[in-house]
């Protein structure tokens, strides 16, 4: 028997060693008798769950995960892990894992409202391919859809992406992204021409001031909190300073601690810009050389329904994108209404915290960072308050150097890299190309080697719109991956459940676990998670990381890149492809789309030869390729040259990921500053590439007020998000004994004045009521939250109590991202 | 916890720590290193590559480890000691079974 | 070799098979197979589950993992000024409190330098600590330990 104290040991020697890189020893050292039966294999992964991307080491033994602890070398972390990190082991391991495909059916056959029986992987694609048909031919390209996530790896979001565009002809593609940073991704484009942020990480080790605007980082983003936390304690001239609408964990370290009136934050920055404005404090040769204003357009509507009344009594609802130039003094003249009094009074924020935040951003000797993420994306005028800090950063020249850096927060671990750089959003192709410029299309379709004009031209639906869709019966053949939609999406009781049970409609959910989305589905697909497949994920600092297959799914699961490219073997193009294309072009008829899309010559171009023999890699081993490879290396073509350079594949699998643009094999930090980024050309200081006059664009815009507030019927704001223990919606972290053991409910956290004013105390049963819906909850008064009274928070994770059937349906009328932070509710007593 | 807690019993159980560190040392003074290191008990070298050793400690509490990795950051020839690893538990958890030379 | 002798034994005596392999059943789908919860359910919210507060140490999964706390910590004060865990649990305290000691790795900074404090960055001790609840998770988990994986046959990974 295996002395234990030896094997602990031997686990000891293991993490130094694969901490310092160090090869162990061949030869068991004589303490270490428990030879071969101890040893474990550690690999690195990164993270499963948030966009910070920390890495981890992974401890296999017979196929299965043992351990999990934070990577020393990665730089992200460097040794550290949440409690969700630390408890990664055992995500895989819930016992109601799907291994199975589960059918419908009635008498044998599918059934729209039929039970869930086992099927083999043929009969599910036979019946799927069946449906999809069905539709193509009934209704066309316009009537398919899928649905993913910013956690579908690289590979799997890229196959997707040619699937839907080049097979069936659609963009209704959308991630589930687009619930979680569309805002920002909009904003990015529209002020610096390019995605994504011009700094990284090793800003919080050089900013003096850290602003989070509606961001939780303590619990949302713990690892980058022990970063600020770090500079914050360590250096006593630094400040931090928090808003919300709610107090939270991040208060525990607040300098400037800052409660706001939901919305008003779009006040509280034009205030800012007014405030550098007056003040002299201006960077004048920046904004002379690196910027452009515009007057921005307003009253643009609320992203509901078109023949909601908001919608139609705004005057610009169905031209929000507009914008005209304007002068530097016009946008002063703009600005100068939000003054410190009129401001303090909206935001129902003292003088003095204002004051000193905007000093925070006005004093050209503090350093500042500024964070955010869902309190700004999830917002009517989200796309707004993304521009409005860039203002303020423009304004005075701090940005693109260490420590100067607004800072766009991911929740999702590939929410960049997949669903922003591969493009699987509704109106994105790769590397920042868009769907409706036709020489993008043109140049996608010669890397993917297709006909040209074969890709559509149309934006296809967003997230809001396919449940719409759904419901109202356009879209009929719907697909989800690797995201749970129906907990996740707003207004669900309304707008969503009608669509995934309406009949005409055919739903696939393909998912580890059976949640509350694979349940309302008409098939699911058991899908293979995490290390069950070889993988790659970009974090929310431009840093790209892969990981190998450790452990092999369970039973039948398979990836979604297996499922996506299996399926597409039920199709050729004469079934999904216009008669013009294949007339002009002969040579592609009567193709199978697998080998049109896969067996092109580009992703088939690397043998299973080059895979690492120390891991397995299923997909590859079926397909006769290295598909990951082979998908990677045809999309970084896009990129490479263009300011996205991603490093060659095999690099990926040795470092503890890279930050792109990687140009002659280094990563680049901090983007468009002379000397810091080698596309800036020499003696430009700086310049915004991604714009063609190498310029970034400020904003002016107005406070608008959001789609609906409290009123004597419904008397609180709704605020919703997430929880340090849970992940978005708890499917794998509520698998987690001890993660559901010290957070086992979503409560609603309200002010205990508020609770006694309706004869309420903690503990007590409630319905959380809209004029949508409701769901029962318990009353928490002395929680880690703590609403101001009006004001009310509750979590998203608990598929037992589903917040979301009281949230609305708005969202920013550019980037079609919903509020789930401001609506209107009522607490009543059970 | 308050001190006077009265589920706890008055003296702690006996426990046994262990704990692994990284030293990255010059190469050259590898021997010297190794000399010293061995001459400080509780400790063990099991692995060197390349001017990175794997060394661990072990002892009744934290405060030995927590020596001993002073002691080795200190020695002439190294760099750094990191603790990479670092387990506790009631010797009682532990089956009975053989007591190695370094336990107490 | 030896893990056919154990197949074997654990075959012969059914008590020695850990329960948990047993949950798993053949890995068949029991049918119709029907999810644990649907969107349609409303469930009456049950109570507010109440903490573990045995202060009893709770065994790891494995040794990196952060222990979870057996005790209360509502209204700890952790702020700025004032840190209420390491009262207790900070060196020089755990003479007089007798609460386990934090781990030594928390006085690693992030340059890997060992601090005669605890490291800035380890100062929010609940990112990774949590209390539990008497909460029962509605899915059990059947991750098994290394320790299990070493003394017992292994299902080779196939959860089926």
């Amino acid at each position: 028997m295996l002395d234990r104290r030896d094997f602990i040991k031997a686990q000891a020697v293991a993490a130094a060693a694969t901490a310092g890189g160090i090869s162990l020893p061949a030869v068991a050292q004589p303490s270490m008798v428990a030879g071969e039966d101890a040893q474990l294999t550690w690999s690195k992964a990164p993270c499963r769950f948030c966009g910070t991307g920390c890495s981890v080491m992974v401890a296999t033994k017979d196929n299965r995960v043992v351990a999990t602890h934070g990577d020393m070398q990665a730089e992200v972390n460097r040794g550290l892990n949440c409690v969700k990190g630390y408890f990664l082991s055992k995500i895989m391991y819930g016992q109601d894992r799907l291994t199975q495909p589960l059918l419908r059916m009635r008498d044998g056959k599918y059934h729209k409202d039929g039970e869930f029986r086992p099927v083999s992987w043929d009969e599910a694609f036979d019946e799927m391919a069946r449906q999809w048909k069905r539709v193509l031919k009934e209704k066309g390209p316009d009537a398919v859809g899928m649905f993913g996530s910013g956690q579908w790896t690289i590979w799997e979001g890229y196959a997707a992406s040619k699937l839907m565009r080049a097979g069936f002809r659609t963009n209704n593609l959308d991630p589930n992204a687009r619930h979680c940073m569309a805002s920002a991704a909009v904003a990015f484009i529209r002020t610096f021409g390019m995605d994504e942020p011009m700094g990284c990480y090793d800003d919080f080790e050089h900013a003096d001031a850290f602003v989070l605007w509606g961001s939780n980082m303590a619990e949302m983003h713990p690892i980058l909190w022990t970063r600020i936390t770090d500079r914050r304690l360590a250096h006593n001239h630094v400040k931090v300073a928090v808003l919300s609408t709610f107090e939270h964990r991040s208060f525990e370290l607040a300098d400037v601690p800052m409660i706001f009136e939901p919305g008003t934050d779009l006040a509280i920055l034009n205030y800012i810009a007014n405030h550098i404005i007056q003040t002299g404090r201006v960077d004048k040769a920046f904004i002379e050389k690196h910027c452009s204003f515009r007057l921005g357009q307003k009253d643009i509507g609320y992203g509901l329904r078109p023949e909601s009344v908001l919608e139609v009594r705004a005057a610009n609802a169905k031209d929000p994108t507009d914008s005209k130039p304007m002068s530097f003094d016009e946008f002063a003249a703009f600005v100068s209404e939000y003054t410190l009094e009129k401001v303090a009074e909206l935001s129902k924020v003292p003088k003095e915290r204002l004051l000193a935040l905007a000093e925070m951003y006005a004093d050209p000797k503090i350093k500042v960072m500024s964070l955010w993420t869902m309190g700004f994306n999830q917002h009517v005028r989200g796309v707004w308050v993304n521009h409005m800090v860039y203002n303020i950063h423009l304004l005075t020249g701090k940005i693109s150097e260490p420590g100067n850096s607004p800072f766009s927060l991911t929740g999702q671990p590939s929410a960049c890299g997949t669903a922003r750089e591969v493009g699987t959003f509704a109106h994105r192709l790769p590397a920042d190309m868009q769907v409706t410029n036709p020489t993008h299309r043109s140049h996608v379709e010669e890397g993917w080697k297709i006909p040209k004009g074969l890709l559509p031209g149309k934006i296809g639906y967003h997230a809001v719109l396919q449940d719409r869709m759904l419901k109202d019966g356009k879209l009929n053949a719907y697909w989800i991956m690797v995201n749970n939609n129906l907990q996740a999406a707003p207004n669900s009781d309304q707008e969503t459940y009608p669509g995934y049970r309406n009949p005409e409609n055919f739903i696939v959910v393909s998912d580890a676990y059976p949640t509350v989305t694979a349940a309302a589905a008409d098939l699911i697909l058991p899908a293979a998670m995490w290390v069950e497949k070889e993988g790659a994920y970009g974090n929310a600092e431009r840093r790209t990381h892969f990981w190998h297959q450790l452990v092999n799914a369970p039973g039948e699961a398979r990836s979604d890149l297996w499922q996506l490219m299996e399926f597409s073997k039920r199709f050729t193009t004469d079934e999904v492809w216009p008669k013009e294309i294949l007339d002009a072009n002969p040579d592609f008829r009567g193709k199978n789309l697998f080998d049109v899309l896969f067996r092109n010559g580009n992703v088939d171009r690397f043998p299973v030869s080059e895979l690492d023999p120390a891991y397995e890699n299923r997909e590859s081993k079926e397909f006769g390729f290295y598909v990951q490879k082979g998908l990677f290396e045809e999309y970084a073509a896009f990129g490479r040259g263009h300011g996205h350079d991603l490093a060659p594949f095999d690099t990926y699998h040795e470092v503890r990921g890279l930050r792109w643009p990687v140009v002659e094999g280094k990563e680049t930090k901090w983007r468009y500053r002379e000397g810091l980024d080698p596309y800036v050309p020499k003696g430009e200081g700086v310049r915004f590439y991604g714009n063609p006059d190498g310029k970034a664009n400020l904003f002016a815009f107005p406070y608008e007020p959001p789609a609906e507030s409290p009123d004597k019927d419904f008397d609180l704001w709704l605020v919703t998000g997430r929880v340090l223990e849970h992940w978005h919606s708890g499917s794998m972290t509520m698998r987690v004994p001890e993660l559901y053991k010290a957070m086992p409910m979503a409560l609603v956290y309200m002010h205990p004045d508020d609770a006694q004013a309706r004869g309420l105390r903690r503990g007590s049963e409630v319905k959380v009521m809209s004029r949508r819906g409701e769901m029962r909850t318990r009353v928490e008064t002395r929680g880690r939250n703590r609403p101001p009274r009006g004001v009310v928070f509750v979590p998203w994770f608990d598929s037992a109590r589903l917040i979301n059937k009281c949230t609305l349906d708005a969202t920013d009328p550019i980037s079609k991202q919903t509020d789930f932070k401001k609506c209107a509710v009522k607490i009543v007593a059970v | 916890m308050p001190p006077d807690a009265p589920d706890r019993p008055a003296e702690a159980p006996a426990e046994w720590h262990i704990a692994s560190i990284l030293v990255h040392l010059r190469p050259e003074r590898s021997p010297d290193v190794r000399a010293a290191i061995a001459a400080l008990g509780d400790v063990e070298v099991h692995t060197e590559e390349r001017g990175r050793m794997v060394v661990t400690v072990e002892g009744p509490h934290e405060g030995r480890i927590a020596d001993r990795m002073t002691a080795i950051h200190l020695m002439n020839g190294v760099m750094s000691a990191v603790m990479v690893f670092h387990h506790a538990e009631p010797v009682a958890a532990q089956s009975a079974e053989e007591v190695g030379p370094t336990r107490r | 070799m030896r893990r056919h002798l154990m197949l074997a034994l654990a075959a012969a005596l059914p008590c020695l098979v850990p329960a948990l392999l047993a949950a798993q059943g053949t890995g068949q789908v029991k049918e119709p197979f029907r999810p644990p919860i649907q969107f349609t359910d409303e469930d009456p919210a049950p109570p507010i589950p109440a903490d573990v507060t045995d202060d009893r140490r709770v065994a790891r999964n494995y040794p990196e993992q952060p222990p979870v706390i057996p005790h209360n910590i509502r209204d700890y004060q952790i702020s700025l000024n004032n840190n209420q865990c390491l009262n207790c649990h900070s060196r020089q305290f755990t003479g007089a409190t007798q609460a386990p000691m934090i781990s030594i790795t928390h006085y690693v900074d992030r340059e890997g330098q060992t601090l005669g404090a605890v490291a800035p960055r380890r100062y929010f001790c609940t990112q990774c600590h949590v209390p539990q609840t008497v909460a029962q998770p509605i899915v059990p988990n059947t991750f098994r330990d290394m320790d299990s994986l070493i003394s017992r046959p292994s299902d080779g990974g196939d959860r089926r």
